[in-house]
């Protein structure tokens, strides 16, 4: 019989004078024997499942956790995105606003411009022979200019002036323009200054204190600068 | 560079203002603004029964325009040039409540507004508030106040312009301080917004451009600053003058009417097509007709990507 030793107190066996009462101790058979016992504990105590691996790891001296680990549920990638908003970049990548490069023809944005007069004759109540009101021409600051004829009337660019179009998309810093040539141009709106007719009136648009998105520009309280030049 | 320009050609009843014009146009002027100088805008009661409102409306007269011939301009023609006549209006600005009157249509109807401040409120008032396009001074008499520099870099950020009139240093009584205030106007500005300009009661009065150029250096300018004072600085004088007519800076509207002839382009593509659509109102159905076949005629992939725009 071996001496128990402190790293195997529980492999080890029962003391010769326990062993001798066992009988009037009551005590079961497997007790007496260390590895029975613990291969009882183990039936007991692990999952079925886990059984083949808890052995082994007992055969091996490691550590297994007896515990049936319920791993935590991550939100799946869908739901992640539908809480949170794209970033610039992202809605940037998605381009869902850009006048597609495909072929645009003069002709196909005519009704537009014709939509557009419309709007512009009730927008400011025009009048050819009357000089425009004051309220009106602060209303031209906010309209919507889409479909309007500009033309590139003066320009630090000299390849730029004359360059006339239906507008077809107006971004923060660009028109975008479709010529009689059926080109779709895109025209910086701070380096130049534009032109149009309505009814009897010229209105003269100087791009440089232009450079809004259409949306802000409806909102925004416009200030005076100090100069009109390129 | 700019064209050269002289700002400041006065208008006066006894002498012929054309005759300062070709004098001007002789020494390659292009640019010239005809000054009507009007004292005061406000006469008060002298009795003092109610000072605060004005006894009777000043007669504001409308801005001179002179015909010139083509054989007048004969000398910018050579260079392919042409002459630019402009208004302007000038007041002494005694009184704050002038601004009030300035504001009204008859001298609005001036291209260029010019004031000269009486006192340093008044200065800086038209620094910093008032619509002006020129503070002038009196440049033959001494300076009453202190030109501050926050003021003058306030005006400055604005695109006011200050002038400085070199035909008040011909005369021995004013050059001394003709000199002593452009030197002030100098230090305080540092050259920027500075506009060199004759201010001519007679046609002798007027120099050439490079001339007064020559006379900038006397008064403390450097060669190319010099040279802006009476070129670009003048036509930026100008644009800020337009600016000021237009609608917060960012659109002027004009009569048809209006449009010069070298200007009737800018509005060709608009008229074209709004000729063309009172031309199709009378056949409207048709021309639907004929936009719906053209679309046929293209695949139905293109149409429906052009839809999407």
């Amino acid at each position: 019989m071996s001496t128990p030793t402190q790293d195997s107190a529980v492999y080890s066996e029962l003391p010769a004078g326990v062993k001798r009462q066992a009988t009037q101790l009551k005590l079961a058979d497997d007790v007496r024997d260390g590895s029975a016992y613990l291969s009882s504990f183990l039936r007991r105590h692990v999952a079925p499942r886990n059984l083949a691996t808890a052995a082994a790891a007992n055969d091996a001296h490691q550590v297994v956790l007896l515990d049936t680990v319920v791993p935590k549920k991550r939100p799946s990638s869908l739901q992640k995105k539908g809480r949170r908003q794209l970033n610039a970049r992202e809605r940037r990548g998605v381009d869902c606003f850009a006048a597609s490069t495909a072929r645009q023809t003069y002709r196909t944005h005519v009704p537009l411009h014709t939509l557009w007069r419309g709007y512009m004759r009730s927008l400011l109540q025009l009048e050819p022979s009357r000089a425009l009101a004051a309220d009106a021409q602060h209303r031209l600051l906010k309209a919507d200019y889409h479909g309007c004829v500009l033309t590139v009337a003066r320009s630090r660019c000299p390849s730029l002036v004359g360059v006339a179009g239906i507008v077809l998309q107006e971004t923060r810093c660009t028109w975008r323009l479709v010529t009689r040539e059926d080109r779709l141009v895109t025209v910086p709106k701070a380096t130049c200054v534009f032109t149009f007719e309505l009814e009897g009136h010229v209105v003269t648009l100087y791009g440089k204190h232009f450079v809004h998105r259409p949306a802000d520009r409806c909102s925004k309280k416009f200030k005076s600068k100090a100069t009109i030049d390129l | 560079m700019a064209a050269f320009s002289d700002l400041n050609i006065l208008h006066m009843e006894n002498v012929s203002t054309k005759e300062k014009l070709l004098m001007a146009i002789k020494l390659g002027y292009e640019v010239v603004a005809i000054n009507n100088y009007v004292e005061n805008v406000l006469v008060k009661d002298d009795k003092g029964k109610s000072k605060k409102e004005p006894s009777k409306v000043v007669e504001i007269p409308a801005p001179v325009k002179v015909h010139l011939t083509e054989r007048d301009i004969g000398d910018l023609k050579v260079k392919g040039a042409s002459l630019k006549q402009l208004s302007r209006f000038t007041t002494v600005l005694s009184d704050p409540g002038q601004w009030r009157r300035m504001q009204e249509d008859d001298i609005q109807a001036y291209d260029l507004l010019a004031v000269q401040p009486t006192t340093e409120k008044l200065f800086h008032m038209a620094c910093t508030a008032i619509e002006i396009d020129i503070i002038t001074f009196n440049i033959g008499d001494k300076l009453t106040y202190y030109l501050k520099p926050a003021p003058v870099s306030k005006a400055i950020e604005r695109g006011v312009h200050f002038e400085i009139v070199y035909s008040e240093g011909f005369h021995s009584s004013s050059r001394r301080t003709f000199i002593a205030n452009a030197l002030r106007i100098m230090h305080v500005t540092h050259g920027k917004n500075v506009i060199i300009s004759s201010g001519a009661r007679e046609a002798m009065d007027v120099r050439g451009p490079y001339d007064v150029a020559n006379l900038g250096l006397l008064i403390g300018l450097q060669e190319p600053q010099s040279k802006d004072a009476i070129s670009t600085n003048s036509r930026a004088c100008v644009l800020h003058a337009n600016t000021r007519h237009s609608v917060k800076s960012v659109i002027s509207v004009r009569s048809s009417s209006e449009l010069k002839a070298e200007d009737q382009w800018t509005v060709e593509a608009c008229r074209k097509e709004a000729s063309e659509e009172s031309g199709d109102d009378s056949s409207e159905s048709a021309a639907e007709e004929a936009d719906s076949s053209f679309d046929a005629a293209r695949p139905e992939s293109k149409r429906r990507r052009m839809d999407g725009v």
